[in-house]
């Protein structure tokens, strides 16, 4: 659960590294750090060789990655731009550029075309490793478990990395192995070459050490990851979460306040407003939901696949029939044990325990220890009467006592 | 109550790729962007700027729950936000007037809601500010923009002049988006994001259109030179290759390749003093010209080979490298030179009919050449036997795997994937995407030629430096007597072409990346028979030049301080040339450390 973005950024970081050259700094064999000087080598080079489709492909990379770096999307639309014009330029045996695309249809959660376009690029070159990658990532999102370990076994033995590192750690975590999670993200941290790579590694080492019941070790993560980039916003979000479950509201509130203000992300805001309603400022709190509110509003007019987040978003006001839709519609394209876990517990909002009670058991198929899973699934068997609710509550505590699941068990228990 | 999924999957990167798919969006950089324009117009008296703030939606959202909590502004609270943004707005900008901060005064505000996306408002604020400023005389401006640095977005910094001119402005007079109104989608070129800029100032008009002008090069023959090289790069990177363009293409190469000669650098130039120097004939003229053309063509296939068979091998290092190896070439040379020199010397009567060497016009450009060489910008230097098996390497994999694991790990490790997928495809995708430009085309053939010269070379001046020519140095009629004679010509040949034009370099690994790697290879024995014309037409010119000085020197009474350069001239052209070699060396060692 933690290392969803964790992947879809490794993926992008590794899509399509720099070509060799004269013109630009010799690149890291991981991925290349993406300044505003590689970028501009490479727009220099084609401004005088604009067929070089190979060089369209590594610009499109760096400004991919740039996109991701500064959150500026004026970047990721040129990325778009620049995969499309190598295909343009080269229409067959592109596998750079299918890729590329693969990982924009990834992160825009078009995980079927995404699939499909990692499938191309490694039907042209089987030893891609970005193109392993953003396979892996779309069967994990299309709950294809069977086929991404293969995958990810595949790419792992092309090129060991941080991005397969990173996939690998996602994996385990998914089955429950959070020691061996562990291991691989610290493995990926170790291989991290560039500040960009370091970053994401210690954000999902925190995120691991949070889900699990240790904010203390959370924070520790996230400083030394914002003491490369003091103002990524998320880390900030994510160093919120885990001051506030250490009761540090004040510094909890302050980096909820700067991550938002940088990049007003609808999952971080309705965090800020959680936690602004908790600390007694209800007024600002409505604000910030309203805020959500646009935002999904916005991004569902752009076209993005947000269900997924905007059903545990209506689940959470208690809004059932708005988050029973929304997550049937996202359980319909594609069946992970997060959408079954989203369809469950929507269903419970909505007062439907009997339809959530198969899709609540379905999200812990692969045992992941995952709090919110085991949380839902325990207020389902609660509403239903059944003897196990309380053993299942009692393991959502354990596996986190700390995050709003974790409290929640907690209190649902008491009520039991 | 929000579970760590939502957290997960509703990122930047959802917000993001919202982007890409509204196009009808008024903001087409993202419904979450604060965007800023800034254009000052510098008159004598004042600074007059007009700053725009151009809030997407979603900061809108944002900015609109302080301003009116109910989300429809009235008139009067959209008027009182505007001049409390504007007041925050000139605290954030600071323009200084030679060092000297200058103070805004706010002249005129507004702050409008434009529809955007899902009919959600966007805000755009605008304030007009002045500062007073005298500008009648040459001033140094400086302007930075810190307002609401926090939120990503395009930021554009825009001045003009009217009364004043801006000398050698670094931002442009017009903005690139009609003050934010409309977003230029060029893919090559980043998002706008200037924050600061300074710039001299003059009465005067502002005529220039400021930093959209691309700086041109003070030196005409080196801006030709750069247009021609463009020229030359698009012929090739574009279209399809009919027989005339390629034609045309070939010729432009070989006037290139003059230029490249022409150019300063890397020791050329000392070739040529040497070759007038030592009493050079118009044959050893074109031995040079030989020597450096066969170098420069063998060196620019071979580095090209190198480079796109592996990823390992960077090309400034190994530039770097070579101006090194040319420097340690130059160097020997000119020690020889120089025990030639003082020899004759103290043999005293030699002296008499010795010519004086032109030192300064040999000089100057190799001198040029120490400062100004492209080669020194790496790290680790490798010693000569390691950049031998950089290229054996490249070798040995195009045929069989046994000699890999000889040489580094990274080669090893890479070459192994790449391999087995040639034998597949035939063409580039291996693993590790660096290679791409590299792999494929199937050019291995050309390769392993090359690598056959390349070990001839390295070995030979390596290690057999007298057997090569001494037999040649037997043939030559007029027996002279000096130093290492036709050694060093063909030393400072090679010494003059082992350093590839990073011009023709591009142009070959451009020609291998599009699939046309033959013509690549035509292109760059164009270059190096360009590059051979050039210095041998002016080996020959100055060896025409020594001839009749030499004429002078021996019918007529020359003046005795022309004898007594005559005498020195050998020693200091010597020395010249031992220290620029030695200038090349240090250069490549520690400079590029």
């Amino acid at each position: 659960m933690v290392a969803g973005l964790a992947v879809t950024l490794f993926s992008i970081s590794t899509v399509v590294a720099q070509p060799r050259g004269l013109l630009p700094a010799d690149a890291p064999v991981v991925a290349a750090p993406v300044d505003p000087t590689g970028m501009t080598a490479l727009q220099a080079r084609l401004e005088r060789v604009p067929g070089d489709w190979t060089t369209w492909n590594a610009l499109g990379d760096a400004y991919l990655r740039q996109s991701i770096a500064t959150a500026d999307p004026g970047y990721y639309s040129r990325a778009e731009g620049a995969f499309a014009r190598s295909l343009e330029l080269r229409p067959e045996d592109n596998d750079g550029a299918l890729t590329g695309q693969g990982a924009l249809a990834g992160s825009r959660h078009d995980f079927g075309t995404a699939l499909s376009l990692a499938q191309r690029a490694l039907d042209i070159n089987p030893y891609s490793a970005a193109a392993l990658g953003v396979q892996v990532d779309a069967l994990v999102e299309l709950g294809q478990y069977e086929e991404a370990e293969r995958a990810l076994q595949r790419m792992l033995d092309v090129k060991p990395s941080t991005a397969s590192l990173a996939r690998a750690s996602y994996y385990r975590e998914l089955h429950g192995d959070i020691s061996g999670a562990r291991l691989a993200l610290e493995d990926a941290l170790a291989f991290a070459s560039v500040e960009s790579d370091k970053m994401f590694a210690l954000q999902y080492l925190g995120e691991l050490a949070f889900a699990h019941g240790d904010p203390t070790a959370a924070v520790q993560h996230y400083d030394a990851g914002l003491r490369l980039r003091p103002d990524d916003p998320a880390l900030l979000a994510a160093r919120a979460e885990a001051r506030a479950a250490l009761g540090q509201v004040a510094g909890a509130l302050e980096d909820y306040e700067n991550s938002v203000a940088r990049l007003p992300d609808p999952g971080h805001l309705a965090e800020y407003a959680t936690l602004l309603a908790a600390a007694g400022r209800a007024e600002e709190a409505q604000q910030q939901q309203q805020l959500v509110r646009t935002v999904y509003r916005l991004l569902q007019e752009g076209g993005s696949a947000v269900d997924l987040e905007l059903a545990y978003y209506e689940a959470g006001l208690g809004n059932g029939d708005a988050a029973v839709a929304a997550a049937q519609r996202e359980y319909d394209r594609r069946a992970t044990v997060h959408t079954e876990d989203a369809l469950a517990y929507a269903l419970h909002v909505a007062g439907r325990d009997e339809e959530a009670l198969p899709h609540a058991l379905a999200a812990e198929r692969l045992s992941s220890q995952n709090g919110a899973f085991a949380y839902h699934r325990g207020l389902i068997e609660a509403a239903l009467g059944m003897p196990e609710a309380r053993a299942t509550l009692q393991r959502a505590v354990d596996i986190n006592p700390y995050s709003t699941d974790g409290v929640a068990a907690a209190a649902a228990l008491a009520a039991l | 109550m929000l579970g760590r999924a939502a957290a997960v999957v509703a990122t930047g990167a959802v917000l993001l790729l919202a982007v890409p798919a509204s196009p009808a969006s008024a903001h087409p950089l993202g419904n979450f962007t604060v965007n800023h324009a800034d254009h000052l117009l510098f008159t004598p008296e004042a600074v007059l700027l007009t700053a725009v703030v151009d809030r997407a939606e979603i900061p809108t959202a944002q900015t609109l729950q302080q301003i009116a909590p109910d989300g429809t502004p009235d008139a009067g609270q959209l008027a009182s936000a505007a001049a409390d943004q504007c007041t925050d707005l000139a605290g954030d900008l600071r323009l200084t007037v030679d060092g000297a901060p200058v103070a805004w005064t706010i002249q005129a505000t507004g702050l409008d809601t434009v529809p955007g996306a899902a009919n959600l408002p966007t805000l755009r604020l605008t304030c007009d500010l002045r500062a007073e400023a005298d500008l009648s005389a040459p001033a140094t401006v400086a302007f930075t923009d810190d307002h609401l640095d926090g939120p990503v977005g395009w930021r554009e910094i825009t001045a003009d002049g009217d009364g004043v001119r801006l000398v050698d402005s670094p931002v442009p007079a017009e903005s690139p988006t009609d003050q934010l109104r409309s977003y230029p989608e060029d893919l090559l070129s980043s998002p706008v994001d200037v924050r600061s800029f300074e710039a001299a100032t003059e009465p005067g008009e502002n005529t220039g259109d400021g930093g959209t002008v691309a700086p041109r090069s003070s030196d005409p023959f080196a801006s030709a030179m750069a247009a021609l090289d463009r020229r030359l790069q698009e012929m090739i990177g574009d279209g399809d290759l009919t027989p005339l363009v390629g034609g045309l293409a070939l010729a432009l190469a070989v006037l290139l390749g003059c230029g490249h000669a022409l150019l300063p650098g890397h020791g050329k130039t000392v070739m040529a003093a040497y070759l007038a120097g030592r009493a050079g004939r118009p044959r050893d003229a074109v031995t040079v010209g030989a020597t450096v053309t066969v170098t420069h063509t063998v060196g620019v296939l071979l580095l090209g080979a190198a480079l796109s068979l592996s990823s390992a091998l960077a090309g400034d290092q190994v530039l770097r490298w070579l101006g090194v190896v040319s420097g340690l070439l130059v160097a020997v040379i000119g020690g020889f030179m120089l025990r030639g020199a003082l020899r004759s010397r103290t043999d005293g009567a030699a002296s008499a009919d010795r010519l004086p060497e032109p030192a300064l016009a040999a000089g100057v450009p190799a001198l040029s050449g120490v400062s100004r060489g492209p080669s020194a910008v790496v790290h680790d230097p490798p010693t000569l036997d390691g950049h031998g098996h950089k290229h054996d390497h490249g070798h040995d994999h195009g045929h069989d795997h046994d000699h890999g694991h000889d040489h580094d790990h990274d080669h090893g490790h890479d070459h192994d994937h790449d391999h087995g997928h040639d034998h597949d495809h035939g063409h580039d995708h291996d693993h590790d995407h660096d290679h791409d430009h590299d792999h494929d085309h199937g050019h291995d053939h050309d390769h392993d030629h090359d690598h056959d010269h390349g070990h001839d070379h390295e070995h030979e001046h390596g290690h057999g430096r007298g057997a090569w020519w001494s037999g040649v140095h037997q043939h030559g009629p007029g027996g002279h007597t000096h130093g290492p004679g036709r050694g060093g010509l063909v030393g400072m040949g090679i010494a003059g072409g082992l350093v590839p034009s990073p011009s023709a370099l591009i142009v070959l690994l451009a020609s291998i990346g599009l699939g046309r790697t033959v013509f690549g290879v035509l292109l760059v024995i164009a270059y190096g028979l360009g590059m051979a014309a050039t210095l041998t037409a002016v080996g020959l010119a100055l060896v025409g030049l020594r001839a009749r000085l030499d004429h002078r020197l021996a019918t007529r009474r020359a003046p005795g301080w022309l004898r007594g350069v005559a005498r020195t001239a050998p020693v200091v052209t010597a020395s010249f040339v031992l220290l620029v070699g030695l200038g090349l060396m240090a250069r490549g060692v520690v400079l590029g450390a």
